[in-house]
């Protein structure tokens, strides 16, 4: 019970923060994308790196590769990229989207879903790799 | 009305070290939302992983799968399976879990909107959306379509914003920082091409 309060604030925490840095505002997303205005890039480059300094930390500086690559990473990332650019939604922000009264949101949602759901299936009948996951 | 970058970059951290020193992973929204739409999936799963953790019901568990194989020819006692104790506890990465954090995240969102005075209700995605693609049916259609791109690309890519750019990238893992380069760049050119040809 204590993790899933745990899970449940840090969920809260991330929705505050990607709706003030502006992630839900569509125009800002893309403006981000035109390279016209660089705020919300360096946000998440800056995040980034410091995670990444977290991780050198704990790990004692040293990385150790797991095998997460698959045939899908590029065609995949490449059908999320545009995604995003023609809906402003990385997957948590159709949540803060709803949030901030985006009613049109239950769009985006549920075709988030089907492409899940579709994918299963099509990973199943056509694609012959394992499938890999960036969690660890 | 929007942080600044720098302060962003540090509630992006806080969040993802945060999580993972409290919990001792990282995680992936995109990974979540399919382990809540995949439910019995996501229920064996946390049956597997509880066994694991907990080794008189891994090796009984694995004896039990080595007779059922071997049928009349094992030469052993079929264990009973003990009752885990790692059952008791509500496997926070699980069903139950997962769809916990995308409701918080929609809670923190709700909060955040409410405070800076940004909630409002509405069909629309604001001036620029609506000036691409309008507010009528190609605009639905659009997020609809977006929707299944972003649901089929991120499942197929192993993970989104969250799990290959911000942890992924953040462990310096190869196949994250392709996958991260990849979505922007093809954000990039998919933005500049609506300008160009919308």
């Amino acid at each position: 019970m204590s993790k899933l309060l745990i899970k449940g604030f840090w969920g809260i925490a991330l929705g505050f923060v990607v709706s003030r840095i502006g992630f839900v505002d569509f125009s800002e997303v893309h403006n981000m994308f035109l390279m016209s205005d660089p705020r919300m890039f360096l946000s998440f480059a800056s995040g980034a790196a410091l995670v990444v300094f977290y991780f050198l930390v704990i790990q004692g500086f040293k990385v150790e590769q797991e095998s997460g690559f698959t045939p899908g990473t590029i065609p995949g990332s490449m059908l999320f990229g545009t995604g995003w650019a023609l809906t402003g939604g990385c997957p948590a922000i159709v949540m803060v989207q709803f949030s901030h009264g985006y009613g049109a949101a239950i769009f985006t949602f549920i075709g988030v879903s089907a492409g899940m759901i579709l994918y299963r299936f099509v990973h199943k009948r056509y694609f012959g790799w394992a499938s890999a996951s960036c969690e660890a | 009305m929007y942080w600044d970058w720098w302060l962003g970059g540090l509630g992006l951290a806080f969040v993802a070290i945060g999580y993972h020193l409290t919990l001792g992973r990282t995680f992936g929204f995109s990974g979540m939302w399919e382990r809540v739409l995949f439910k019995s999936e996501t229920d064996a799963l946390s049956e597997a992983n509880s066994m694991a953790d907990d080794e008189d019901v891994f090796m009984a568990a694995m004896l039990a799968a080595t007779a059922e194989a071997q049928g009349d020819d094992a030469n052993f006692e079929i264990p009973e399976i003990p009752e885990s104790n790692a059952k008791t506890e509500i496997d926070p990465h699980g069903w139950l879990g997962s769809l916990t954090f995308v409701i918080c995240v929609l809670v923190g969102g709700l909060i955040a909107a409410v405070t800076s005075g940004n909630f409002e209700w509405r069909m629309d995605l604001g001036e620029v959306h609506t000036g691409f693609f309008s507010a009528g049916p190609l605009h639905l259609t659009v997020l609809l379509l977006g929707g299944l791109c972003v649901g089929f690309g991120t499942r197929m890519a192993g993970g989104c914003t969250s799990g290959h750019g911000l942890n992924g990238c953040g462990r310096l893992q190869i196949p994250s920082i392709v996958a991260t380069a990849t979505f922007f760049g093809t954000g990039v050119a998919v933005s500049w091409l609506m300008e160009t040809l919308l």
